[in-house]
């Protein structure tokens, strides 16, 4: 009876991440038949899984155009700015969480609504900020940008997680004469790893592929990859072949760094003890 | 050893020689030019672009961007007066508005210094005095003619010059099958070829085909059928007509033709240009009015099936649209001579002329309607040729974004089931007449 | 003496949580406070961007006002209040579900919790041209695989399913993110809790409601927040999948103010409805704030 019952939820766990796979590496798979379609292009009649692959898009992409600066100045601009966010963002998670003091509410919410706000609101105002502090098409602007508004998450995420975190070990280490940082970089850190992880994750894949501040802000020397990208959807039709091998190409360090930080996302969990 | 010591003096002083005269010829040898430009439109430059360098000494930086970013960027540089861009791509009627607006330079001193010859340009783009603002005879020049656009429709030649259609045709319709002359004929036509070719009872060829998305790409292929019926946007004096009688016509036209005559794909409510020259390619359509830059895709004979069997003529309605990208220097560019140096560089007969032989790039050059090459090459020239004269250009004025905003929202509202014909129009001039009282034309 | 010197350093203690604080709010400060009150001047101005020929006035309060005779914004505010509850409510459920059997089933690390990631790593202007092909009525694979099961191709970005489509894609694209953030919950759930309610007997549902849940509340709150005010922004993917239509049937707010903004350029009115969209965020996000400031006070 019982073994009987474990069988069949083992099968209904299956069936469910059966279909929710397909369903959601089907695209990824079809992305990556897009880009391998020669350029016979993707849209054609009969069945869409028989065609000879070629690496015809691929080349294209990395001969027509030199991605190479485009991808250094993303490599840079994504990994400082996911730094920066992931730094002050704990800094700020761990004053937010263990003090108490005036205003503290209001500053969360303050720290929200940054998030809440459509960038389009923003554009405008940065632009003549940035325009007027001759700042323009610099990867520090990008930088800036990014961190501030990958800020408000990071914060939010890890003060909710420092929370969590049981507070007797920390007063502890305070009434042994440690100051808050020391308490910060013993006692916390160690837990907050698998967060930190995640959210480093996070704020680098949007910093990645983020598009609007990118575009306005750049015109020559720190344009990203999303806006190189693109300059492949031309004026008269799009070139279904080409933009899939370069989103493929584009995701690769994407893909590294979800490689590197994967081991932390679900590690370290379940010592917090119990509260 | 020795040889090699002679080698190196005589290498000096070739050097040393030559330093004054490239001194001289080359003013501005060492400026650099950051150029803006819609995707796609930079083919050919590549391998030119050296040679022009090393002539002037002038470094060119090309940065390609789609066409609502080139918008959006020129948008925001313009109203904050950056200064990134030495010379920009924009549409003909973005450079009426920009020129409105006080943002670019006047071309007149160069044009006289370099001797620039206006007739080498498409006609239609100085006949219509495109290139001028305020757009009259006798004003100042304001941009050039980059890439010139044109509609013409393309036909499937295969079918049109089948004997067994063409017998069929005129038993059932009485007259000749041959490119449609009026909106009629091409209805007709059109409900002709819309039949079931492999027996499935579902239609897989259809006459012709509609684009029903909210997007840019529908006002650019309507307004040849509203024109076509006599109607317009704007009138002369720039108040809006899309209400009037003739201008329904044409979009009950366009919109029959998917709805009551069936004679499109049924997709055809969600197209824009990818899924339409797709169908095109796929043997799929009979006829369909493009811009020369699909023909490209089209006659590909890699991707696509019906390569070589089309031909193209002017549009049923002959009020083809006239579209084509231009080039202009912002007022904030910090060389403008030198910028002008590279455009005349650019839009040159020369230049155009082997760029569109090299890549098929419909440039806006004269000379490529009548180049044995180009001729020999593509077969659609001699429809751009015929319908030059024909040619109606957007509504020259800087609002035009704002009309297709409208225009694409309003009639694919109609695609969607949303509302009908006229109650579109009537939408849309609502909207038209407040955008035209606002910006202050009348 | 010594008194004073401990005082100062309590007082330094107290004040301490600025050392913490400052830089982050130094950085957003610096980028938003201008921002914000130039867009609220720019809220009561008329000002287009490329015109400069119609003159940049003072309108007051006009460009709100303007909001009760503007039919396309109630429109896209229907739209935008569908399309939210619909991505939100897929994502919860559907990242819970996945993040539930994936805890149950998988060690800490393994193949399949690194691909359930995979589809946020595209750039979403990709993600909606991908989908465009998949999902075309006529070459698409998705209509030639229900073909070739029988069923008759539907017209997947046609006006019925439009919205729903654009739902589904939406979610595809985040569901990563909850399930990223319902894993890290799970496992930071200790493993006593379930020993302790498998000794008292409890089922499946019951642990789930009584251990699971409670302890995932701090995750819920954050994906909610977060996915709320994602959906109130949500831009690249639908316009890229649909362009805001079939008409206007897909429109969501931030297409709307975009195309306010930048097609129209009426830079003034687009922040008018910036400023309505971060208040919508604040209406409906506010009570899982306070809710979630309670907890821990």
């Amino acid at each position: 009876m019982n073994r009987s019952r474990r069988l069949s939820t083992k099968l209904i766990y299956a069936f469910i991440l059966t279909v929710f796979l397909v369903w959601s590496l089907f695209p990824l798979f079809w992305l990556a038949i897009t880009a391998l379609r020669p350029n016979l292009g993707p849209l054609q009649m009969g069945n869409p899984f028989v065609f000879s692959p070629s690496l015809d898009n691929f080349c294209s992409v990395l001969s027509g155009k030199n991605l190479l600066p485009y991808f250094l100045n993303s490599l840079i601009i994504g990994l400082v700015a996911t730094f920066l966010s992931l730094f002050f963002g704990v800094l700020a998670a761990y004053g937010l969480a263990r003090f108490n003091f005036r205003g503290r509410r209001l500053a969360l919410q303050w720290i929200l609504s940054i998030r809440l706000l459509p960038p389009i609101g923003f554009v405008v105002p940065l632009f003549i900020m940035f325009k007027a502090l001759n700042m323009l098409d610099t990867p520090a602007t990008l930088i800036i940008v990014y961190t501030a508004f990958l800020l408000p998450f990071s914060i939010w995420m890890l003060t909710t997680t420092i929370q969590e975190i049981p507070k007797e070990s920390e007063e502890a280490a305070l009434l042994d004469g440690n100051n808050h940082f020391q308490v910060l970089i013993k006692i916390v850190l160690p837990s907050l790893w698998p967060a930190m992880a995640a959210v480093a994750l996070l704020n680098i894949v949007a910093a990645w592929n983020e598009f609007l501040f990118a575009l306005v802000f750049t015109s020559k020397k720190a344009v990203t990859l999303p806006v190189a990208i693109t300059a492949f959807l031309g004026d008269r039709g799009v070139y279904w072949g080409e933009i899939s091998a370069a989103a493929l190409l584009t995701a690769i360090v994407p893909v590294l760094l979800l490689l590197l930080v994967h081991k932390q996302l679900y590690r370290g969990f379940g010592h917090w003890g119990v509260k | 050893m020795k040889s090699a010591l002679q080698l190196f003096l005589v290498s000096v002083i070739c050097f040393l020689t030559t330093v004054p005269v490239w001194a001289e010829d080359k003013p501005f040898a060492g400026t650099e030019l950051t150029i803006l430009m819609i995707a796609g439109h930079d083919v050919g430059l590549k391998t030119r672009l050296p040679e022009f360098e090393q002539k002037t000494g002038i470094k060119v930086n090309i940065i390609t961007v789609s066409m609502p970013d080139l918008y959006a960027k020129l948008g925001t540089e313009f109203a904050t007066g950056g200064n990134s861009y030495d010379v920009t791509e924009m549409m003909w009627a973005a450079a009426q508005g920009y020129a409105r607006g006080g943002n670019l330079y006047e071309l007149d001193q160069f044009m006289t210094k370099y001797h620039v010859d206006t007739k080498s340009y498409s006609s239609v783009y100085v006949d219509n005095h495109m290139i001028q603002f305020p757009q009259k005879e006798g004003s100042p020049v304001i941009c050039l003619p980059h890439q010139a656009d044109l509609q013409i429709l393309a036909y499937r030649a295969d079918l049109f010059e089948n004997d067994q259609y063409k017998a069929e045709f005129k038993k059932s319709y009485g007259y000749e099958l041959a490119p449609p002359a009026s909106y009629p004929e091409f209805i007709d036509m059109a409900k002709f070829f819309t039949r079931d070719l492999n027996g499935d009872g579902e239609n897989d060829l259809f006459g012709t085909v509609v684009m029903g998305k909210n997007f840019p790409s529908l006002v650019g292929d309507i307004t040849s059928y509203i024109r076509g019926m006599g109607g317009n946007w704007l009138d002369k004096n720039n108040h809006p007509v899309i209400d009037s009688k003739e201008s329904i016509a044409g979009i009950q036209l366009y919109y029959d033709l998917f709805d009551k005559e069936k004679v499109t794909p049924k997709g055809a409510a969600t197209y824009s240009w990818g899924e339409e020259v797709a169908d095109f390619q796929n043997g799929r359509i009979a006829m369909m009015q493009i811009w020369p830059g699909a023909v490209v895709a089209l006659e590909d004979k890699q991707a696509s099936k019906v390569a070589g069997k089309i031909k193209y003529s002017i549009v049923p309605g002959k009020a083809p649209t006239v579209g084509g990208w231009a080039v202009a220097i912002p007022k904030t560019a910090k060389k403008p001579e030198a910028s002008f140096i590279f455009m005349n560089w650019l839009t040159s007969e020369k230049i155009a002329l082997s760029r569109a032989q090299e890549t098929g790039f419909s440039t806006a050059t004269q000379a490529l309607y009548d180049d044995p090459v180009m001729l020999e090459k593509f077969s659609y020239l001699p429809a751009v040729k015929a319908s030059l004269p024909y040619g109606k250009g957007w509504p020259q004025i800087g609002e035009f974004t704002s009309i297709w905003q409208i225009g694409a929202q309003e009639i694919s509202r109609i695609f969607s089931g949303e509302l009908s014909v006229e109650e579109s129009a009537k939408n849309m001039q609502k909207q038209l007449d407040r955008l035209m009282t606002d910006g202050g034309y009348y | 003496m010594a008194d004073t010197i401990s005082q100062i350093r309590a007082a330094f203690h107290r004040k301490s949580y600025l050392f913490f604080l400052g830089p982050s709010l130094i950085i957003m400060g610096s980028l938003t406070l201008y921002p914000m009150v130039y867009g609220i001047k720019l809220s009561l101005t008329r000002y287009n961007l490329v015109r400069p020929w119609i003159p940049k006035t003072f309108v007051g309060l006009k460009n709100f006002t303007d909001f009760f005779s503007d039919e396309y914004l109630v429109k896209s505010l229907w739209v935008t209040f569908k399309f939210a509850m619909g991505t939100v409510a897929l994502q919860v459920f559907i990242g819970l579900l996945v993040a539930l059997v994936l805890h149950q089933i998988l060690k800490k690390t393994s193949l399949l919790r690194f691909m359930v990631l995979l589809p946020m790593l595209i750039v979403p202007v990709v993600t909606g041209i991908i989908w465009r092909l998949i999902l075309n009525d006529t070459y698409g694979v998705l209509n030639w695989i229900i073909q070739w099961l029988g069923i008759a191709p539907q017209l997947w970005l046609g006006p019925d399913l439009a919205l729903i489509t654009v739902i589904i894609v939406e979610t595809w694209a985040w569901l990563p993110f909850s399930i990223l953030l319902f894993s890290l919950g799970l496992s930071s759930i200790p493993e006593q809790y379930y020993e302790a309610a498998a000794i008292d007997g409890a089922g499946p549902w019951r642990t789930f409601f009584t251990i699971t849940l409670p302890n995932l509340r701090w995750t819920l709150f954050i994906v909610l927040v977060f996915k709320f005010s994602d959906a109130l922004k949500a831009f690249d993917t639908i316009y890229t999948l649909t362009g805001g239509g079939p008409g206007i049937a897909t429109r969501a707010l931030a297409l709307y103010v975009q195309n306010r903004g930048f097609t129209d350029f009426e830079i003034g009115y687009a922040m008018a409805l910036s400023i309505l969209v971060l208040t919508i965020s604040f209406i409906i996000i506010g009570p899982f704030i306070s809710r979630l400031d309670k907890q821990y006070e």
